[in-house]
Protein backbone atom coordinates (compact mmCIF):
# COMPACT_ATOMS: atom_id res chain seq x y z
CA UNK A 1 0.00 0.00 0.00
CA UNK A 2 1.86 2.39 1.36
CA UNK A 3 5.31 1.10 0.25
CA UNK A 4 5.67 3.08 -2.90
CA UNK A 5 5.49 6.47 -1.15
CA UNK A 6 8.14 4.65 0.81
CA UNK A 7 10.77 3.07 -2.28
CA UNK A 8 10.21 6.46 -4.05
CA UNK A 9 11.75 7.99 -0.63
CA UNK A 10 14.47 5.30 -0.45
CA UNK A 11 15.61 6.56 -4.03
CA UNK A 12 15.49 10.50 -3.56
CA UNK A 13 17.78 9.62 -0.92
CA UNK A 14 19.74 7.09 -2.18
CA UNK A 15 20.49 9.18 -5.52
CA UNK A 16 21.07 12.31 -3.70
CA UNK A 17 23.75 10.49 -1.18
CA UNK A 18 25.64 8.69 -4.55
CA UNK A 19 25.37 12.61 -6.30
CA UNK A 20 27.36 13.83 -3.46
CA UNK A 21 29.81 11.08 -3.32
CA UNK A 22 29.93 10.81 -6.93
CA UNK A 23 29.31 7.30 -7.82
CA UNK A 24 28.07 6.52 -11.05
CA UNK A 25 26.22 3.58 -10.24
CA UNK A 26 24.93 2.50 -7.02
CA UNK A 27 25.06 -1.58 -6.67
CA UNK A 28 23.08 -1.79 -3.37
CA UNK A 29 20.83 0.23 -1.07
CA UNK A 30 20.64 -1.47 2.41
CA UNK A 31 17.48 -0.50 4.08
CA UNK A 32 16.59 -0.84 7.84
CA UNK A 33 13.10 -1.36 8.45
CA UNK A 34 11.03 -2.14 11.98
CA UNK A 35 7.78 -4.75 12.48
CA UNK A 36 5.67 -2.32 13.27
CA UNK A 37 5.90 -0.63 9.51
CA UNK A 38 3.52 -3.47 8.43
CA UNK A 39 5.69 -3.05 5.20
CA UNK A 40 5.84 -5.95 2.52
CA UNK A 41 9.00 -7.29 1.47
CA UNK A 42 7.23 -8.22 -1.69
CA UNK A 43 5.30 -5.69 -2.27
CA UNK A 44 8.09 -3.10 -1.98
CA UNK A 45 10.78 -5.16 -4.29
CA UNK A 46 8.58 -5.11 -6.50
CA UNK A 47 7.90 -1.38 -6.57
CA UNK A 48 11.73 -0.89 -6.29
CA UNK A 49 11.92 -2.59 -9.78
CA UNK A 50 9.09 -0.52 -10.90
CA UNK A 51 10.21 2.61 -9.58
CA UNK A 52 14.14 2.75 -9.99
CA UNK A 53 15.10 4.31 -13.34
CA UNK A 54 18.47 5.97 -14.62
CA UNK A 55 21.81 4.23 -15.26
CA UNK A 56 22.77 5.33 -11.22
CA UNK A 57 20.05 2.56 -10.42
CA UNK A 58 20.21 0.37 -13.14
CA UNK A 59 21.81 -2.68 -11.21
CA UNK A 60 20.93 -1.22 -7.99
CA UNK A 61 19.11 -4.17 -5.27
CA UNK A 62 16.98 -3.25 -2.38
CA UNK A 63 18.75 -5.32 0.57
CA UNK A 64 16.20 -5.26 3.66
CA UNK A 65 17.28 -6.13 7.46
CA UNK A 66 14.35 -6.12 9.17
CA UNK A 67 14.07 -4.80 12.85
CA UNK A 68 11.95 -6.81 15.29
CA UNK A 69 9.72 -5.14 17.50
CA UNK A 70 11.16 -4.99 20.76
CA UNK A 71 9.07 -3.72 23.97
CA UNK A 72 10.32 -2.65 27.57
CA UNK A 73 7.99 -2.75 30.33
CA UNK A 74 7.97 0.74 32.09
CA UNK A 75 7.82 -1.31 35.61
CA UNK A 76 10.60 -4.05 35.48
CA UNK A 77 12.63 -2.82 32.72
CA UNK A 78 12.29 -6.40 30.75
CA UNK A 79 12.97 -6.08 27.37
CA UNK A 80 11.10 -8.60 25.06
CA UNK A 81 9.41 -9.28 21.39
CA UNK A 82 5.96 -9.31 22.34
CA UNK A 83 3.84 -12.40 20.86
CA UNK A 84 0.56 -12.18 18.72
CA UNK A 85 0.98 -8.23 19.54
CA UNK A 86 0.51 -8.98 23.40
CA UNK A 87 2.22 -5.57 24.41
CA UNK A 88 1.46 -5.77 27.91
CA UNK A 89 4.92 -7.10 29.40
CA UNK A 90 5.14 -11.27 29.98
CA UNK A 91 7.56 -11.15 33.80
CA UNK A 92 5.65 -9.08 35.57
CA UNK A 93 2.60 -8.27 33.56
CA UNK A 94 2.17 -4.61 33.48
CA UNK A 95 0.78 -3.00 30.66
CA UNK A 96 2.56 0.47 30.53
CA UNK A 97 5.38 -0.22 27.68
CA UNK A 98 7.77 1.53 25.77
CA UNK A 99 9.03 0.69 22.23
CA UNK A 100 12.75 0.49 21.79
CA UNK A 101 12.68 -1.48 18.32
CA UNK A 102 10.00 -1.65 15.57
CA UNK A 103 9.81 2.14 14.47
CA UNK A 104 12.97 1.76 12.53
CA UNK A 105 12.67 2.69 8.39
CA UNK A 106 15.97 4.48 7.37
CA UNK A 107 18.42 4.01 4.96
CA UNK A 108 21.55 2.22 6.41
CA UNK A 109 24.09 2.60 3.63
CA UNK A 110 24.67 2.42 0.07
CA UNK A 111 27.04 0.98 -2.15
CA UNK A 112 28.35 1.58 -5.16
CA UNK A 113 31.40 2.93 -7.44
CA UNK B 1 32.70 1.21 -1.66
CA UNK B 2 30.27 1.80 1.26
CA UNK B 3 28.93 5.00 2.18
CA UNK B 4 26.88 5.30 5.55
CA UNK B 5 23.69 7.17 5.02
CA UNK B 6 21.41 6.82 8.19
CA UNK B 7 18.67 8.78 7.01
CA UNK B 8 14.96 8.39 7.87
CA UNK B 9 12.85 7.54 4.88
CA UNK B 10 10.10 9.76 6.16
CA UNK B 11 12.39 12.36 7.08
CA UNK B 12 10.48 15.03 4.75
CA UNK B 13 6.85 14.03 5.73
CA UNK B 14 7.80 14.10 9.60
CA UNK B 15 9.68 17.84 9.12
CA UNK B 16 6.88 19.08 7.29
CA UNK B 17 4.46 17.57 10.08
CA UNK B 18 6.80 19.14 12.69
CA UNK B 19 6.41 22.37 10.62
CA UNK B 20 1.88 22.00 10.60
CA UNK B 21 2.44 21.18 14.30
CA UNK B 22 4.30 24.65 15.43
CA UNK B 23 1.46 26.44 13.14
CA UNK B 24 -0.82 25.21 14.68
CA UNK B 25 0.63 25.43 18.25
CA UNK B 26 0.85 29.49 17.16
CA UNK B 27 -2.90 29.49 16.28
CA UNK B 28 -3.85 27.78 19.22
CA UNK B 29 -5.62 25.48 16.60
CA UNK B 30 -6.36 21.35 17.48
CA UNK B 31 -6.32 18.63 14.77
CA UNK B 32 -7.75 15.28 14.98
CA UNK B 33 -6.50 12.89 12.08
CA UNK B 34 -9.40 10.25 11.88
CA UNK B 35 -8.27 7.04 10.79
CA UNK B 36 -10.45 3.96 9.70
CA UNK B 37 -10.99 1.26 7.52
CA UNK B 38 -13.14 2.28 4.56
CA UNK B 39 -16.99 2.66 5.65
CA UNK B 40 -16.05 2.22 9.62
CA UNK B 41 -18.23 5.40 10.23
CA UNK B 42 -15.88 8.42 9.79
CA UNK B 43 -18.34 11.18 7.82
CA UNK B 44 -21.54 9.74 9.68
CA UNK B 45 -19.80 10.70 13.22
CA UNK B 46 -18.24 13.97 11.85
CA UNK B 47 -21.81 14.10 10.54
CA UNK B 48 -23.47 13.80 13.97
CA UNK B 49 -20.31 15.45 16.02
CA UNK B 50 -19.97 19.05 14.31
CA UNK B 51 -23.77 20.34 14.69
CA UNK B 52 -23.07 19.59 18.59
CA UNK B 53 -19.67 21.01 18.73
CA UNK B 54 -20.35 23.89 16.36
CA UNK B 55 -22.52 25.64 19.43
CA UNK B 56 -19.24 25.91 21.33
CA UNK B 57 -16.35 25.97 18.80
CA UNK B 58 -15.52 26.73 15.55
CA UNK B 59 -14.75 23.40 13.09
CA UNK B 60 -13.36 22.93 9.69
CA UNK B 61 -12.76 19.62 8.15
CA UNK B 62 -9.60 18.03 5.84
CA UNK B 63 -11.24 15.66 3.98
CA UNK B 64 -8.85 13.01 2.54
CA UNK B 65 -10.55 10.81 -0.56
CA UNK B 66 -9.02 8.82 -2.74
CA UNK B 67 -11.22 9.74 -6.12
CA UNK B 68 -14.37 11.75 -5.63
CA UNK B 69 -16.02 14.75 -3.16
CA UNK B 70 -18.72 12.86 -1.58
CA UNK B 71 -17.60 13.29 2.08
CA UNK B 72 -17.31 16.51 1.45
CA UNK B 73 -20.40 17.07 0.11
CA UNK B 74 -22.58 15.69 3.01
CA UNK B 75 -20.42 18.15 5.59
CA UNK B 76 -20.47 21.37 3.53
CA UNK B 77 -24.38 21.63 4.70
CA UNK B 78 -23.03 22.83 8.41
CA UNK B 79 -21.80 25.99 6.89
CA UNK B 80 -18.46 25.32 8.03
CA UNK B 81 -15.02 25.40 6.02
CA UNK B 82 -14.59 21.88 4.18
CA UNK B 83 -11.25 21.33 2.19
CA UNK B 84 -11.12 18.24 -0.23
CA UNK B 85 -7.92 16.58 -0.90
CA UNK B 86 -8.29 13.98 -3.47
CA UNK B 87 -5.17 11.68 -3.15
CA UNK B 88 -5.35 10.20 -6.71
CA UNK B 89 -5.65 6.64 -5.05
CA UNK B 90 -2.96 7.16 -2.84
CA UNK B 91 -3.44 5.27 0.30
CA UNK B 92 -2.82 8.07 2.86
CA UNK B 93 -2.70 11.53 3.30
CA UNK B 94 0.81 13.30 3.81
CA UNK B 95 2.14 16.13 5.67
CA UNK B 96 2.37 18.19 2.40
CA UNK B 97 -0.66 17.62 1.51
CA UNK B 98 -2.25 19.09 5.37
CA UNK B 99 0.12 21.61 4.70
CA UNK B 100 -1.42 22.63 1.51
CA UNK B 101 -5.08 22.22 2.62
CA UNK B 102 -4.17 25.07 5.77
CA UNK B 103 -3.17 27.47 2.82
CA UNK B 104 -7.42 27.67 2.15
CA UNK B 105 -8.21 27.80 5.89
CA UNK B 106 -8.32 30.43 8.13
CA UNK B 107 -6.72 28.86 11.15
CA UNK B 108 -6.56 31.83 13.19
CA UNK B 109 -10.30 31.40 13.32
CA UNK B 110 -10.77 27.66 13.61
CA UNK B 111 -10.26 25.51 17.16
CA UNK B 112 -10.46 22.23 15.42
CA UNK B 113 -10.16 20.90 12.69
CA UNK B 114 -11.12 17.32 11.67
CA UNK B 115 -8.99 15.02 9.36
CA UNK B 116 -10.62 12.47 6.96
CA UNK B 117 -8.07 10.40 6.25
CA UNK B 118 -8.23 7.94 3.56
CA UNK B 119 -10.20 4.90 4.47
CA UNK B 120 -7.15 2.52 5.62
CA UNK B 121 -5.79 1.34 8.85
CA UNK B 122 -2.24 0.30 8.17
CA UNK B 123 -0.96 3.34 5.73
CA UNK B 124 -1.62 6.27 7.51
CA UNK B 125 -0.63 5.07 10.56
CA UNK B 126 2.93 5.33 9.38
CA UNK B 127 2.30 9.32 8.14
CA UNK B 128 2.48 11.55 10.52
CA UNK B 129 0.17 15.25 9.71
CA UNK B 130 1.37 17.18 12.23
CA UNK B 131 -2.29 16.36 14.10
CA UNK B 132 -2.88 16.70 18.17
CA UNK B 133 -4.30 14.08 18.57
CA UNK B 134 -5.28 10.97 16.43
CA UNK B 135 -8.40 9.07 16.58
CA UNK B 136 -8.83 4.90 15.67
CA UNK B 137 -12.52 4.14 14.56
CA UNK B 138 -13.14 0.37 14.11
CA UNK B 139 -16.52 -0.76 13.81
CA UNK B 140 -18.25 -4.12 14.79
CA UNK B 141 -18.90 -5.63 11.03
CA UNK B 142 -14.66 -5.81 10.93
CA UNK B 143 -14.48 -8.14 13.31
CA UNK B 144 -12.92 -8.25 16.72
CA UNK B 145 -9.73 -9.02 15.39
CA UNK B 146 -8.26 -6.06 14.33
CA UNK B 147 -6.66 -4.54 17.28
CA UNK B 148 -4.38 -7.22 17.35
CA UNK B 149 -3.59 -7.20 13.06
CA UNK B 150 -3.20 -3.68 13.03
CA UNK B 151 -1.52 -2.49 16.53
CA UNK B 152 0.68 0.71 15.24
CA UNK B 153 -2.41 2.67 14.53
CA UNK B 154 -3.76 2.05 17.60
CA UNK B 155 -0.70 2.26 19.23
CA UNK B 156 -0.68 5.97 18.30
CA UNK B 157 -3.95 6.79 19.20
CA UNK B 158 -5.28 9.04 22.35
CA UNK B 159 -9.00 7.49 21.48
CA UNK B 160 -10.51 4.20 19.69
CA UNK B 161 -14.26 4.19 19.05
CA UNK B 162 -16.31 1.23 18.11
CA UNK B 163 -19.00 2.13 15.79
CA UNK B 164 -21.92 0.08 14.95
CA UNK B 165 -22.19 -1.47 18.37
CA UNK B 166 -26.09 -1.67 17.32
CA UNK B 167 -25.68 -4.32 15.01
CA UNK B 168 -23.94 -6.46 17.87
CA UNK B 169 -27.19 -8.81 17.79
CA UNK B 170 -26.64 -9.63 14.83
CA UNK B 171 -22.58 -10.55 14.65
CA UNK B 172 -20.60 -13.20 16.27
CA UNK B 173 -18.24 -10.23 17.65
CA UNK B 174 -15.81 -10.76 20.77
CA UNK B 175 -16.26 -7.71 22.42
CA UNK B 176 -14.03 -9.06 25.34
CA UNK B 177 -11.61 -9.96 22.70
CA UNK B 178 -11.56 -6.76 21.06
CA UNK B 179 -11.62 -5.03 24.24
CA UNK B 180 -8.41 -7.26 25.61
CA UNK B 181 -6.82 -6.63 23.01
CA UNK B 182 -6.67 -3.26 22.64
CA UNK B 183 -5.60 -2.37 25.77
CA UNK B 184 -2.60 -4.84 25.27
CA UNK B 185 -1.45 -2.89 22.67
CA UNK B 186 -1.99 0.45 24.51
CA UNK B 187 -3.57 0.27 28.04
CA UNK B 188 -3.71 4.38 28.29
CA UNK B 189 -6.49 4.45 25.40
CA UNK B 190 -9.82 5.56 25.92
CA UNK B 191 -12.79 3.62 24.19
CA UNK B 192 -15.75 5.13 23.17
CA UNK B 193 -18.76 2.55 22.21
CA UNK B 194 -21.09 3.86 19.72
CA UNK B 195 -23.74 3.81 17.07
CA UNK B 196 -23.26 6.85 15.25
CA UNK B 197 -26.55 6.60 12.90
CA UNK B 198 -28.86 6.10 16.29
CA UNK B 199 -26.72 8.88 18.06
CA UNK B 200 -26.28 6.90 20.73
CA UNK B 201 -22.13 7.38 22.38
CA UNK B 202 -22.04 10.94 20.26
CA UNK B 203 -22.86 12.71 23.33
CA UNK B 204 -20.09 10.92 25.43
CA UNK B 205 -17.82 11.38 22.42
CA UNK B 206 -18.27 15.13 22.03
CA UNK B 207 -18.18 15.75 25.98
CA UNK B 208 -14.76 14.19 25.57
CA UNK B 209 -13.63 16.05 22.57
CA UNK B 210 -14.64 19.15 24.58
CA UNK B 211 -12.85 18.48 27.66
CA UNK B 212 -9.76 17.54 25.43
CA UNK B 213 -9.74 20.89 23.58
CA UNK B 214 -9.85 22.94 26.67
CA UNK B 215 -6.83 21.02 27.65
CA UNK B 216 -4.87 21.35 24.33
CA UNK B 217 -1.03 22.62 25.44
CA UNK B 218 -1.64 21.55 28.74
CA UNK B 219 0.95 18.33 29.02
CA UNK B 220 -0.94 16.48 31.99
CA UNK B 221 -4.30 15.83 30.35
CA UNK B 222 -4.29 12.55 30.16
CA UNK B 223 -8.05 11.96 28.69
Amino acid sequence: MHELAVIENILKISTEVAEENNLSEIDRINLCVGKLHHLNEMIMQNAFSAVKTGSLLLKAELVILWEPLKLMCSDCQSVYEPKENVFSCPVCGSPSTEVVRGRELYVKSIEGQ
Amino acid sequence: MEIKVLKNVLDRNNNIAEKNRELLRIKNTAMVNMISSPGAGKTTILEKTIPMLKEKYSVGVIEGDAYTSKDAMRLKKFNIPVVQINTEGACHLDSNSIYEAFKELDLEELDIIFVENVGNLICPAAFDLGETIRVAILSTTEGEDKPSKYPMVLRDSKVVILNKTDLLPYLEFNKKEFVDDILAVNPQIKLIEMAASLDSGISEWVDWLMKWRSHVGDQSFSG
